[in-house]
């Protein structure tokens, strides 16, 4: 039933990448865990064996790969049961951005480090007050002379502490349509004005460094506007498509991991004489099924750069519902053991209850679906 | 909706929801769940309202209402400290049911003080209590136990032990299901800590092995104890749904609240048709699994202790109370992600009620063998 072909070449970058996080991921788990962040080092030797933005073009320091170099990282790391190193928000939402708007010597100056993992990326959209509703946010950029003075605070920011740079998106106060408003800047970790909280404590993902951004008077030079000016919404929404179907491509690849953990579990407790076992896997097995075929098929149209904006919001609504059911699911299935933390379901289920609400609710993608469905 | 609560069931409510929103302190709760440590000192304090075990109140019923009651309104306000004080008398029936003035005085009443924690190990496989291999000889005045059992809550914390075991007279084995209380700092006994949990964590859990370990003949509680134990798992079902209402009505709370005050798109939450209909969800199931599990705590206080109607009041009401922390967490958006606002805690220790003994299925089983009866 596969749909996606990966070249000799996309296998060996995943037998490599395998390696590595087999060495150096798996083993550093529980204590990045503990710690609620990765070392930097880490994204370091991530960008040096090329696994950070595998799609950026030669000429920025990339590889030149494609977006199946992004589904084989999202796979692997969902085989490292492990949302830490959520390098898919650094090379496949946030960078995009820059690639795509950024001027020659943005480019220049920025990507080359996005690839080393020199420059670790986030993008500051939600604030305490605005989340869904994007064009409350209060974050504001006002010209003085040849700087933007930023004021305002971001929430809930992934790669919030690590970041080096973060694509914001702040509105011009004068502005009277707020979608007209929004201008998207890169602001550099240690201008003066911009500050970042500790970690949040979450259900999940422990070790990815959730956090706060403040800025006070934060002055930055007006060449990092980041594409036209006003633009910001529009930038925005063009890139959601990529950052939702990376996000389903993710989910799919945790409900895989689940279900054979859990089949194994099952039987060697000697428990699949169980009818009502077995039929859930049936069920289970066939929900993922389809959604793989289905995510494929996303992949393979966003590759031809297609857009399906209301199809990757259906992807990312059923795969991101699917994962918490198969989660809950087979935690029903494997019992007590289920409710310790060596399980690994265990924290599969509470990482994975995120998908449902980060890049946009569930709820806003029926939104979605029903405004250029059926309205 | 209210139920027809008598006025001293009403006073118990209030009681037990006054004590814990005093008590209940937020920052203690995230830490204590965060160490995974037991919040001793409001559990004494609990102790001294009368509200552990209030159920066991001395008369030849229990009265098990009140303790429904309590259960529910201690776990509202936090899940974790409210289900930590309930889980210090488990097996407590047992020993109130069976056993003699002594085992009540030196047993049961440091329980219902706050003196003493007693947990009942029972599980030796997930699946059902009859596979019990855990086994003891008396001889010359002595017991000798071995064996071991899994999941045992709060195994580290515990002064003394409920063991469901095979006790022979002799040295030939015996078949029969006994239970004998065990001291914790008896020779033989070894504890293995079975580290974090995914919920209720300030209830550490551990597996308990028992080599040769030797117990005065006066602490076997009860010989052939199958009925008894059938009586006490009814009543454990219910108790246990009343933590998970208890749950799921203190997310439902909170999610209300918030749903009420967070705007987005010029409206609060709760005024888009979807959150209603899910707020209406929610209260529906809660209510339903409530009216469910007072019936079925009523049938034991009258004396009858069908395992139909307990079985059917925790299973609705841990799928309740999964389902309403879930869509809790969904409603809340990034905040019900964070720690902060609790909703997480409930939503994985009504996860963690769901899936540990009784599981849903064994529930499910209890229920079809009485309704469907006997095949021909
Ligand atoms: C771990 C984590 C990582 C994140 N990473 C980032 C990041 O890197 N960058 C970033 O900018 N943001 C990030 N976010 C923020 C995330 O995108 C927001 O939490 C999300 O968009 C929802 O916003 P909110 O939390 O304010 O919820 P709200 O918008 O307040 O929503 C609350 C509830 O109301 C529902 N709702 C809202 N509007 C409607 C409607 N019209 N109809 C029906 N229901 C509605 C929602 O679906 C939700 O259930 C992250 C969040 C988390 C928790």
């Amino acid at each position: 039933m596969e749909i996606l072909k990966f070249s000799e070449e996309h296998l060996a970058f995943e037998k490599r990448l395998e390696a590595f996080i087999d060495f150096e991921v798996i083993p550093n788990i529980q204590k990045w865990e503990k710690d609620k962040i990765v070392p930097k080092s880490v994204w370091r030797q991530l960008g040096e064996n090329g696994f950070l933005c595998p799609n950026l073009p030669k000429k920025y320091g990339g590889t030149g790969g494609d977006f199946l170099h992004s589904v084989l990282v999202a796979k692997q790391l969902a085989r490292s049961n492990f949302n830490g190193l959520a390098t898919f928000i650094h090379s496949d939402i946030v960078v995009p951005y820059i690639e795509a708007y950024g001027t020659e010597k943005q480019l220049n100056k920025y990507l080359p480090g996005c690839v080393t993992g020199d420059i670790i990326t986030a993008v500051g959209m939600t604030e305490p007050d605005s989340g869904s509703d994007l064009a409350s946010m209060n974050t504001t950029a006002v010209e003085d002379g040849d700087s933007f003075v930023i004021n305002g605070t971001k929430t809930f920011i992934s790669n919030g502490v690590n970041c080096d740079l973060v694509v914001l998106a702040a509105i011009n106060p004068e502005g009277d349509n707020p979608h007209k408003a929004v201008s998207l800047f890169l602001v550099e970790d240690g201008t003066k004005g911009f500050t970042k909280g500790k970690p949040l404590e979450k259900m999940g993902w422990k070790s990815q460094d959730t956090a706060e951004l403040f800025f006070s008077d934060c002055r930055i030079p007006k060449e990092n506007l980041l594409g036209s000016q006003g633009n910001g919404f529009k930038m925005l929404m063009a890139k959601l498509q990529q950052e939702r179907l990376i996000c389903s491509v993710s989910a799919m690849y945790f409900c895989e991991n689940m279900l054979k953990w859990t089949v194994e579990y099952l039987k060697n407790k000697g428990a699949l004489n169980s009818q009502v076992a077995r039929f859930a896997l049936s069920e289970m097995g066939t929900e993922i099924t389809v959604g793989n075929v289905y995510m494929e098929k996303l992949v393979e149209e966003h590759m031809k750069k297609e857009s399906i904006i209301v199809e990757t919001s259906m992807g990312k609504y059923f795969t991101t519902d699917l994962v918490k059911r198969i989660s809950l699911r087979c935690l029903e299935l494997i019992g007590d053991f289920g409710s310790l933390e060596e399980c690994p379901v265990a924290r599969t289920f509470r990482d994975s209850r995120i998908t449902s609400i980060f890049a946009g609710t569930n709820e806003i993608m029926k939104e979605i679906i029903a405004k250029f469905s059926y309205s | 909706m209210e139920l027809n609560l008598t006025r001293s069931q009403k006073e118990i409510q209030k009681a037990a929801t006054t004590f814990a929103k005093g008590e209940f302190d937020k920052d203690l709760a995230l830490n204590l769940d965060k160490k995974g440590r037991f919040p001793e000192e409001i559990w004494k304090k609990a102790a001294e309202l009368g509200l552990v075990g209030i159920h066991i109140d001395g008369d030849k019923e229990l009265s098990l209402v009140d303790s429904v009651i309590v259960a529910q309104s201690l776990c509202a306000v936090d899940s974790g400290i409210g289900s930590s004080i309930l889980s210090t008398t488990s097996g407590a029936e047992l020993l109130f049911m069976d056993g003699d003035e002594n085992f009540r005085s030196k047993y049961l009443v440091p329980l219902l003080t706050g003196d003493k924690v007693c947990s009942f190990a029972y599980l030796e496989s997930e699946k059902n209590l009859q596979s019990t291999n855990t086994r003891a000889y008396l001889q010359d005045g002595v017991v000798t136990l071995s064996g071991s059992k899994l999941y045992v809550v709060n195994a580290e914390i515990a002064d003394y032990f409920i063991i469901l075991c095979l006790i022979s007279l002799k040295e030939e084995p015996s078949e029969n299901l006994s239970l004998i209380v065990v001291d914790k700092n008896t020779d033989g006994i070894n504890i293995r800590p079975l580290g974090e949990k995914l919920g209720f964590r300030m209830n550490p859990v551990a597996n308990v092995d028992f080599s040769e370990a030797k117990i005065p003949a006066a602490n076997i509680l009860t010989f052939n104890c199958e009925s008894k134990l059938k009586k006490y798992l009814a009543i454990d079902h219910i108790l246990k749904a009343s933590v998970a209402i208890g749950i799921a009505k203190g997310a439902f709370l909170r999610a209300l609240e918030y749903t009420k005050l967070r705007k987005q798109f010029g409206t609060a939450i709760a005024g888009f048709q979807v959150t209603k209909h899910k707020i209406a969800d929610m209260d529906t199931q809660i209510q339903t699994a409530n009216l469910l599990t007072f019936q079925a705590a009523q049938n034991i206080e009258n004396g009858n202790y069908d395992d139909l109607p307990s079985a059917q009041a925790l299973l609705t009401a841990s799928k309740a109370a999964v389902y309403v922390c879930d869509e809790a967490v969904q409603l809340m958006g990034g905040y019900g992600y964070m720690a902060e606002y609790d909703v997480e805690r409930f939503y994985r220790d009504a996860k963690a009620l769901e899936i540990t003994y009784p599981s849903c299925s064994a529930l499910k089983d209890i229920i079809a063998n009485k309704v469907i009866g006997k095949i021909k």
